[in-house]
């Protein structure tokens, strides 16, 4: 609760952000930065000293709070964290896995895309066993 | 009886095959949009590192983000919509360049509402050209104006004016490149909008698909 940002309204959310410093300048280019009174910001700036543990942190924060609908990871940084990726299944905030300026879109890493191959390969093999 | 056996299987293959194909067709939508994404941000990052050549690697830098607390710009809009029975479907829309101070107003349409305002700049010389003499009409028409274009060009205005904040972070001169990646990284915002509303139906079809599967497997 204490992490809300201040003047909202009804409907209206946030889209968060843990991506490489260059996207985050993009989408902060855009109009999506938002910190709050406690200076709280909306995005994490991934770079090679951010720890594994900082980005779960992010991550558990951003899908926690009631002001954000979207959360938009990078891809690389998604498969450091993808146990915790993979598990989350809330409609909101979605979770978008998105290309990095290094790391092209690999839909076979995609958790959506996964769970969508997942259940063909599981209704193959059911059908196989009938 | 087997004829009624066999149309009943029918359709329930039928139903089977039109969820899995509305799974399938959003699978694809959602892998067409995650490539136009990708080129849009491919372009966004190039415009950037353009800027960044331009302008110095210290006046494009993480290091000048402004902390001090403040509103998003552009934000979300949620809409529920009973998408079945069971489910309930959440579609996003995106809300460009409120205002701090009037979060309600915001510009969906914000380039439209440019065009358009372009057009009645234009338009605007002319007629006090023609009516030059008629000082009466003139004024008439000049004070009736700003009132009948007043939420489009308070809403044009708020849009570049937000623009011009969220780009005056890294200077009061940017360089063209920079202006070219906030567009660029717009449009990618536009695309990631979709592409969430795409992966919503994706979702929504899977646990269809799912269902049916499961109840036919029981």
């Amino acid at each position: 609760m204490a992490n809300r940002a201040p003047v909202r309204t009804n409907n209206s959310a946030l889209i968060a952000m843990i991506a490489d410093e260059d996207t985050i300048t993009g989408f902060l280019l855009a109009g999506v930065g938002n910190v709050d009174l406690r200076r709280k910001t909306n995005y994490l700036i991934v770079d090679s000293k951010t720890t594994v543990k900082q980005i779960e942190d992010a991550f558990k924060e951003f899908t926690t709070r009631e002001d954000i609908a979207i959360v938009l990871i990078s891809q690389y940084v998604a498969n450091m964290i993808r146990f915790l990726v993979d598990s989350y299944n809330k409609p909101i905030p979605a979770i978008l896995e998105i290309p990095s300026k290094d790391h092209p879109y690999d839909p076979a890493h995609d958790s959506v895309l996964s769970r969508v191959k997942y259940l063909f390969s599981a209704e193959s093999v059911a059908g196989d066993r009938r | 009886m087997v004829n009624e056996e066999n149309s009943e299987m029918q359709s329930s293959y039928n139903e089977k095959d039109k969820i899995v194909l509305e799974l399938m067709d959003s699978t694809d939508s959602y892998l067409l949009l995650m490539n136009s994404l990708s080129s849009s941000l491919r372009e966004g990052w190039l415009e950037l590192a353009s800027a960044r050549h331009s302008m110095g690697a210290s006046r494009i830098s993480s290091a000048l983000f402004d902390l001090k607390s403040h509103s998003a710009a552009t934000t979300l809009q949620l809409n529920h919509q009973d998408a079945g029975p069971k489910s309930e479907e959440s579609h996003f829309s995106l809300c460009k360049w409120a205002s701090s101070e009037s979060p309600k107003s915001c510009s969906e349409e914000a380039k439209f509402e440019e065009d358009k305002l372009l057009q009645k700049k234009s338009n605007s010389p002319k007629v006090l050209n023609q009516d030059g003499s008629s000082n009466s009409e003139v004024l008439e028409e000049a004070s009736e104006v700003p009132e009948a274009t007043e939420s489009p060009r308070t809403v044009e205005d708020q849009a570049r004016k937000e623009r011009l904040k969220s780009l005056s972070v890294f200077g009061v001169l940017v360089c063209p490149k920079l202006r070219a990646a906030q567009s660029s990284f717009e449009t990618a915002l536009e695309t990631l909008v979709e592409v969430a509303n795409k992966r919503a139906d994706l979702l929504n079809a899977y646990d269809q698909v799912r269902e049916k599967t499961e109840s036919a497997t029981n």
